[in-house]
């Protein structure tokens, strides 16, 4: 009952490295959501649209990738950034560049998979009709993701609360550097492992109210594009 | 080759999920024709006006259209389109949707406008241009759906049971529509299950059976 007392009046006494904390958590999973649907959302519509050989077998490899665990990716995005990797003179290991980027490659086969889950669920005469009048590959793209808005934004909000609610990436690619790259997540796993439980719990708080957030904004989402 | 034939299929099959849903020996389609399929549902009709418009494939056999297949045929794109039994309006007003259509055939704003213009008087659409598309009845649909093909210049429509569910006023306005496009010169090939719109309208028939075009009176299918 203490702990969670004082996990309270850490939010609410606006303790500086909580605060920190939080805000670092949700500007690095911004900018991984942001990475993960540039390339994600093109993709999972290239996906729905394309008749090509093989479509099948891609779609299949989209959705194994998104099945990957965390550390699989954290160790595959190590393995480019660390020191002797092909991206290792850009210094992203243990910063949050490095954070992002794993992110990101987390969050990526997420979003092209929702995305192509999502609009096939979309009538099929509309992107025949874009065919029929004439447009090109890259105006059928276009025209697919702004009908399909709607399960974009889902998407995306599900790579949200995936990146947010990760542990295995941001402790390997970022080291939990505190002050630099020290997540809620590896804060929670840092201080439950020490027995300290008051800061731990009052992320935990933030991970949920974050968590029924997205849930909340998925289902109005839905609900618009009904 | 028949310098006359827009559409000519040879020796065509297409499957679908291990089935035939089409297939057809030859058929040639002229210059300023009016062909009509018929047969019951499910017999392969829509299926071949898709494949005829290249919205379906891959399949065995060959389709041509103005002499050079359809893969990857501009021509294809810019004068012929298909219209579904229940056509597809973009969101916005029915002049966005003429709009939309005519800056996919980069027409220049004079011409787009003048197109636009023109279509909707043709079609008796002019009083619907700033009416919400989705707001439409199924015979304003359709009309507008052929208006928006036509404007962006199609002369050949490859239209899918084009007065079906209709009410009567609908029913004659989309008629009428297909009348004026066939006295225009247009090319029709169009699906219907309405006998007295396929004797109004159709030089010739091709009836369809379990996904098989089989010969009418001057048609070379087998």
């Amino acid at each position: 009952m203490e702990s969670l007392l004082e996990a309270v009046s850490l939010l609410v006494g606006g303790d500086r490295e909580t605060w920190w904390t939080i805000a670092t958590s949700v500007r690095f999973s911004l900018w991984s959501t942001v990475f993960a649907v540039i390339p994600g959302v093109p993709l999972g519509a290239a996906l729905f649209l394309g008749r090509f050989k093989g479509k099948r077998a891609a779609v299949a490899l989209v959705n194994a990738v998104m099945a990957v665990p965390t550390v699989v990716v954290g160790l595959f995005v190590y393995s480019f950034i660390s020191r002797s990797g092909p991206l290792g003179s850009l210094g992203l290991l243990y910063a949050p560049g490095g954070v992002v980027l794993g992110q990101a490659a987390l969050a990526f086969p997420l979003v092209a998979a929702m995305s192509y889950t999502g609009l096939q669920k979309l009538d099929p005469r509309y992107g025949e009709t874009l065919l029929t009048l004439g447009a090109g590959p890259w105006r059928r793209l276009a025209a697919i993701i702004r009908e399909g808005r709607y399960v974009i934004t889902q998407a995306t909000l599900a790579a949200f609360g995936r990146v947010a609610g990760e542990v295995g990436v941001s402790m390997m690619l970022g080291g939990n550097i505190r002050w630099y790259t020290r997540t809620m997540t590896t804060t929670i796993a840092l201080d439950a492992s020490k027995g300290e439980f008051e800061r731990a719990l009052s992320l935990g708080f933030v991970l949920l109210a974050l968590a029924l957030l997205v849930n909340f904004l998925s289902h109005l989402a839905v609900r618009d594009g009904r | 080759m028949d310098a006359e034939a827009v559409f000519e299929v040879a020796g065509l099959s297409f499957r679908y999920e291990r089935r035939v849903a089409a297939s057809c020996a030859s058929l040639r389609v002229r210059n300023g024709e009016s062909v009509a399929f018929v047969g019951p549902n499910g017999s392969g009709k829509t299926t071949m006006l898709k494949l005829m418009n290249g919205l379906l494939g891959p399949f065995d056999g060959s389709i041509s259209f103005m002499g050079r297949p359809i893969a990857k045929n501009p021509e294809l794109r810019r004068r012929s389109v298909y219209v579904h039994q229940h056509p597809v309006l973009f969101a916005g007003t029915v002049r966005d949707n003429l709009a939309y259509a005519l800056r996919l055939k980069r027409f220049g704003a004079a011409e787009a406008e003048a197109r636009l213009e023109d279509a909707a008087e043709r079609f008796g659409i002019a009083c619907l241009l700033d009416r919400e598309a989705g707001r439409l009845s199924g015979g304003e649909t359709q009309r507008v759906a052929v208006a928006r093909a036509v404007a962006a210049g199609a002369d050949v429509l490859l239209l899918d049971e084009p007065t079906s569910s209709m009410d009567s006023e609908g029913d004659a306005a989309v008629r009428s529509m297909l009348a004026g496009l066939r006295r225009s010169g247009s090319t029709l090939v169009f699906s219907a299950h309405d006998e007295s719109l396929v004797r109004e309208l159709a030089d010739r028939v091709v009836r369809f059976d379990m996904g098989r075009a089989i010969a009418g009176p001057g048609g070379e299918t087998e």
